[in-house]
């Protein structure tokens, strides 16, 4: 009944636990189109609803500006003259926070990964670290570091490096036995072992963190600069909250989601291109 | 002989479970060029006892004697194959048949011809640039054959490898390792709990039991080389399974507890 196609993969799901591709049904009744169109037809809804509610008197303008005129913020703001200076500043405590804590991440991750004994060692202070709510540190940050961008990219590489490191340290862990056992028979030194098997066979879920790693490094740059700074996109969005300039405020949030938004494009995208042979959804 | 087992046991010290006696002392010697299948219900050592001849674990007694010297780690003479085709999902099948290449440190442009020579030998030439993921499982199986046959061993150790195919691939698959080991003078280890697979591939068919894992019988198979499944029609087929399945059964009483094997 079964073809050994099938059974292979029913195995391998198993082993696993995530389902794979073939598993989830896609194409519900209907075809893909229908649900596009209802996808669009939502959102139409709920820019409809954003723009009338306020201008029907049912939500006050102060709450929830109408989206037209937030459209109109929106344009102002950026083509202001002091934007361009906020929103670099802000990109850069992202992008460094994001690499400086990716970096150490996969080098703490591969070095306690590796060495047996030192992970064992490290276990509970990594779980202790964990359980910390890492936004309580941003005060902290800003009175070592000082109010300019280097306490931003602290916060943002706190928040950040953990997920990296996590997945690292797991995806050695989880190397399937018997690929060990394979390069043993092969007489494989340790360092073929960990370059041709465990490296790539831990890859999917370090790129995993990594992804999770740049939303958390947005994150931490925001928080950073909400408790304390002079400059920002975090900075501006506090300011237009406190001045009750409600558009200002949701025009900061579209495009502090914009920047979100693309960043996780790009990530997916170069994880389809690295982690091509990743078969789970 | 190429491999003798030398009084080989081995005990697992466990944690929590205390001493798990998984072999007790093995004595058998394995003929160049032969074929000898381990079978038995799970849990009767026979992963353990291959793991041992591969020289991946350590017995705790005895020892194992390859080519008339005693066996200290794994041999770039001996290859192993798993239940598990273990492909590394990220290769190619011509850069996973390559993979044993890469660690050896061969020239990769010497062994192209080689490795083509072996994808051509299993059939998948036609792959070569497929990743396994896009494979069948029998096809997986058969580029991890090619795997290991692509380095020329002496030994080739198989561990229940078609137990995860169905019935008729796993057919296909016997008559095929015959046809690329026997001509070759490859001497095979192989394990299964399919009494009717072992008897059709094998020159002797090893009997374990579990609880103690121990051996507890060998059976000769007469038949001629090369064999076609049609053997399997012979009166002395049968016999042999009876046999065979009779020597697990005795065992099973004796410890009652029922042995879980598959028939012919
Ligand atoms: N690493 C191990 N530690 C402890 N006990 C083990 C280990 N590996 C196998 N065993 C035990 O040894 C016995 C033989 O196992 P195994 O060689 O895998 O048998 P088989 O391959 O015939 O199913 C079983 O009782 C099993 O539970
Ligand atoms: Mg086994």
């Amino acid at each position: 009944m079964t073809t050994e196609n099938t059974d292979l993969r029913t195995t391998e799901a198993t082993r696993t636990g995530a389902p794979t591709a073939e598993d989830v049904p896609l194409d519900l009744e209907g075809g893909q189109w229908k649900w596009r169109l209802g996808t669009l037809a939502t959102g139409i809804l709920i820019f409809a609803l954003w723009e009338l509610l306020p201008r029907a008197g049912l939500i006050s303008p102060i709450v929830l500006p109408p989206f037209t005129d937030t459209m109109a913020a929106l344009y102002t703001l950026v083509t202001s003259d002091f934007f361009m200076g906020h929103f670099l500043v802000t990109l850069n405590e992202i992008f460094w926070g994001f690499l400086i804590g990716t970096t150490i991440g996969l080098v703490v991750g591969i070095v306690l990964g590796v060495f047996e004994p030192l992970k064992r060692l490290t276990y509970p202070f990594v779980v202790a670290f964990q359980a910390i709510p890492k936004i309580v540190l941003a005060p902290l940050f800003i009175a070592w570091f000082g109010y300019g961008q280097t306490s931003k990219i602290v916060m943002a590489i706190a928040i950040g490096f953990f997920p990296v490191l996590i997945n690292t340290m797991v995806g050695l862990e989880t190397v399937p036995n018997d690929m060990i056992q394979l390069m043993r028979s092969l007489k494989a030194s340790k360092m073929q072992i960990f370059r041709k098997v465990s490296l790539p066979s831990a890859s999917p879920l370090m790129f995993a963190g990594i992804k999770t790693a740049l939303t958390f490094a947005l994150i931490g740059a925001i928080v950073g600069e909400f408790v304390g700074a002079a400059e920002g996109l975090g900075f501006l969005l506090d300011t237009y909250n406190f001045q009750l300039r409600i558009d200002r405020v949701f025009s900061v949030i579209i495009i502090l989601s914009l920047i979100g938004g693309v960043f996780y494009f790009v990530l997916e995208w170069l994880d389809k291109k690295l982690i091509f042979w990743r078969q789970d959804v | 002989m190429i491999l003798e087992l030398d009084s080989v046991a081995k005990t697992y010290r466990t944690k929590g479970r205390g001493d798990v006696e998984a072999l007790r002392p093995v004595q058998l010697p394995i003929p160049e060029g032969s074929f000898v299948s381990l079978v038995g219900p799970s849990g009767c050592g026979k992963t353990t006892l291959l793991n041992i001849v591969a020289g991946l674990l350590p017995p705790t007694a005895g020892r194992v004697l390859f080519e008339g010297q005693p066996l200290a780690g794994p041999s770039r003479d001996m290859g192993i194959m798993f239940q598990r085709a273990v492909l590394l999902p990220w290769r190619t099948v011509e850069k996973n048949v390559m993979l044993p290449a890469e660690v050896f440190g061969q020239e990769p442009s010497s062994m192209q011809e080689r490795v083509a020579e072996t994808l051509e030998m299993v059939g998948l030439t036609d792959f070569s640039n497929a990743l396994p993921q896009h494979l069948s499982g029998g096809m997986q199986q058969r580029v991890a054959l090619a795997r290991v046959l692509a380095y020329r061993p002496k030994v080739l150790l198989m561990d229940e490898p078609f137990g995860a195919l169905d019935e008729f691939t796993r057919e296909a698959m016997n008559v095929e390792l015959l046809r690329l080991t026997r001509p070759a003078g490859i001497t095979v280890v192989f394990v299964t709990h399919n009494i009717s697979e072992a008897v059709f591939l094998s020159h002797k068919v090893v009997v374990m039991s579990p609880r103690p894992g121990r051996v507890t019988g060998v059976i000769d198979v007469p038949f001629d080389d090369p064999r076609e499944i049609d053997v399997m029609r012979q009166q002395t087929f049968t016999e042999l399974v009876f046999e065979v399945r009779e020597l697990l059964n005795k065992e099973e009483s004796r410890s009652g507890v029922p042995a879980e094997v598959e028939g012919a």
